[in-house]
């Protein structure tokens, strides 16, 4: 019995009925989360937590990453308000949250400090960082100089189809590419490799990619997109693109009719080319969800009742807000930006 | 031959008349959005501005993990111990093996009474737990 009687003498105050778990003193995320979801409290700490930890990731990024393209403190501070809103509001469908907001899938799945601080901010792409490269796409589409840049990536991309192989790297990091055909290459540095390609007389994206990957072995669509840029040089400023009309146009209601009742005219295989342009989707990609397409005669055919039913209508009702100098292109964003209101499941 | 003409559409260096350029127009600011994601995703995806903080092994979930992080059995030996939380509220319950057992958590002590839910302190659930027999022998219980 020597062992019981020593179990009973160590006995010390734990073990009393109504012992409520302790947390961790020093991490109070877990608790600041829940006390939020559950009872609407504590939410004046918890943003303050959001705010601390968006700074230290959002540090190293460069400016394109934020809204408007400019990083201060107001954008830094903007991204933190809508960090917490994402987690507080919107579901999420990916791994962990399943459908649940951020916020509730921490609490209903007890998540300590650690997990929950590296899926809203730490994680490669966690709620944070998704904001960022959002913003980051937005302004890739929109600033002229990192239109530029977007252009360079998907030229690069078109090339790498055609004439290279992809190198798929696991764990949703992009493919390196390779040039296709048998031989060995000495692999250089990639600062000597773009070195080289500063002296190649033939500037055409064909060839400098060809050169980049038989230079420097495998590489990334970006990187090649960087070493590109580096050799090409990017524009001081594009060909002005005046009028940009904004999607915050005076009357979207006006738009919003325009191209909900435009869209209503169209048939099937108008609305699958449509959505196929808005994607930028390869011909491929476009028969492959719409065999009909298949011919010349229905792609005709479609464009011209793309063009006559649905953006002539849609473009005036745009164009009537524009500047008068706005160009085609530069009426597209607002129509773009409804279409994906109005039919997210089509258009994302 | 169709894929020429849709293909045509994305090229800057054709051209289009009448509500064709529009379409052509739309077809391009398409092609650009899709480049734009594509190139923020990657960047994002390669880590560039990013050191990925690591996580505890411990504290991983996988999508193929089936196990609640709210109740486990621990086997070892004779014994079987579930514990589980409720309501905020931890309880450790002997589900088999001879009376007069403990578990032993750091420097505290769990007595348990054979099926009756005792209730512990404690922040998540453990891969092991000690327990501490009649004799005092120390036997690990595993999930």
């Amino acid at each position: 019995m020597s062992g019981a009687l020593a179990i009973y003498s160590m006995l010390g105050t734990t073990n009393h009925g109504g012992h409520k778990q302790t947390m961790n003193p020093t991490d109070t995320l877990p608790f600041l989360v829940r006390s939020f979801v559950n009872d609407n409290e504590c939410a004046a700490e918890l943003l303050s937590e959001f705010m601390r930890h968006v700074a230290k990731v959002a540090r190293p990024y460069p400016a394109a990453y934020f809204a408007l393209g400019q990083k201060n403190d107001e954008s830094v501070d903007d991204l933190g308000n809508r960090a917490f809103t994402s987690c507080s509001a919107v579901e999420k469908g990916r791994f962990p949250f399943s459908g649940r907001t951020p916020f509730f899938s921490y609490t209903e799945e007890d998540f300590d400090g650690r997990t929950i601080r590296y899926h809203s901010f730490y994680a490669k792409l966690s709620i944070t960082r998704e904001i960022l490269r959002d913003d980051y796409a937005f302004n890739l589409r929109r600033d002229p100089v990192l239109r530029w840049r977007a252009e360079l990536y998907g030229d690069i991309g078109s090339v790498l189809k055609e004439h290279c192989s992809p190198m798929e790297q696991g764990r949703g990091v992009p493919p390196k590419w390779q040039l296709e055909g048998p031989g060995l290459r000495m692999l250089q540095p990639l600062a000597v490799a773009e070195a080289k390609l500063h002296r190649e007389t033939d500037r055409s994206v064909e060839n400098l990619v060809r050169k980049a990957l038989t230079f420097a072995g495998p590489l990334s669509q970006s990187r090649l997109t960087n070493m590109l840029e580096a050799v090409i040089g990017a524009p001081a400023s594009e060909d002005p693109d005046h009028g940009y009309a904004e999607d915050h146009t005076p009357d979207r209601m006006g738009i919003r009719e325009a191209v909900a009742g435009a869209w209503a005219e169209l048939e099937d295989n108008d609305k699958g080319l449509i959505i196929a342009l808005a994607k930028g989707a390869s011909y491929d990609e476009l028969t492959a969800v719409n065999p009909a397409l298949k011919n010349k005669v229905a792609v005709s055919r479609a464009v011209s009742r793309v063009g006559q039913i649905f953006m002539d209508c849609v473009v005036s009702a745009v164009g009537s807000d524009a500047a008068p100098d706005a160009t085609p292109r530069s009426l597209m964003e607002p129509i773009m930006a409804m279409l994906h209101e109005l039919f997210p499941a089509d258009f994302s | 031959m169709s894929a020429d003409l849709y293909n045509s559409l994305f090229d800057k260096d054709s051209s289009f008349s009448g509500t064709d350029s529009l379409v052509a127009a739309f077809a391009r600011e398409g092609r650009l959005r899709q480049a734009a994601f594509a190139l923020a995703n990657d960047e994002m995806m390669e880590g560039i501005w990013v050191e990925e903080e690591q996580m505890a092994d411990e504290s991983m979930r996988y999508a193929a993990d089936d196990r609640s992080s709210s109740s486990a059995v621990f086997k070892g030996g004779d014994y079987v111990v579930q514990i589980s939380r409720a309501d905020n509220e931890w309880t450790a319950l002997q589900m088999a093996g001879p009376p007069g057992a403990s578990l032993k958590l750091g420097d505290r002590w769990i007595v348990l009474t054979r099926d009756v839910p005792t209730i512990m302190n404690l922040e998540e659930l453990p891969a092991t737990i000690t327990l501490v027999d009649m004799s005092g022998r120390e036997i690990t219980l595993t999930r």
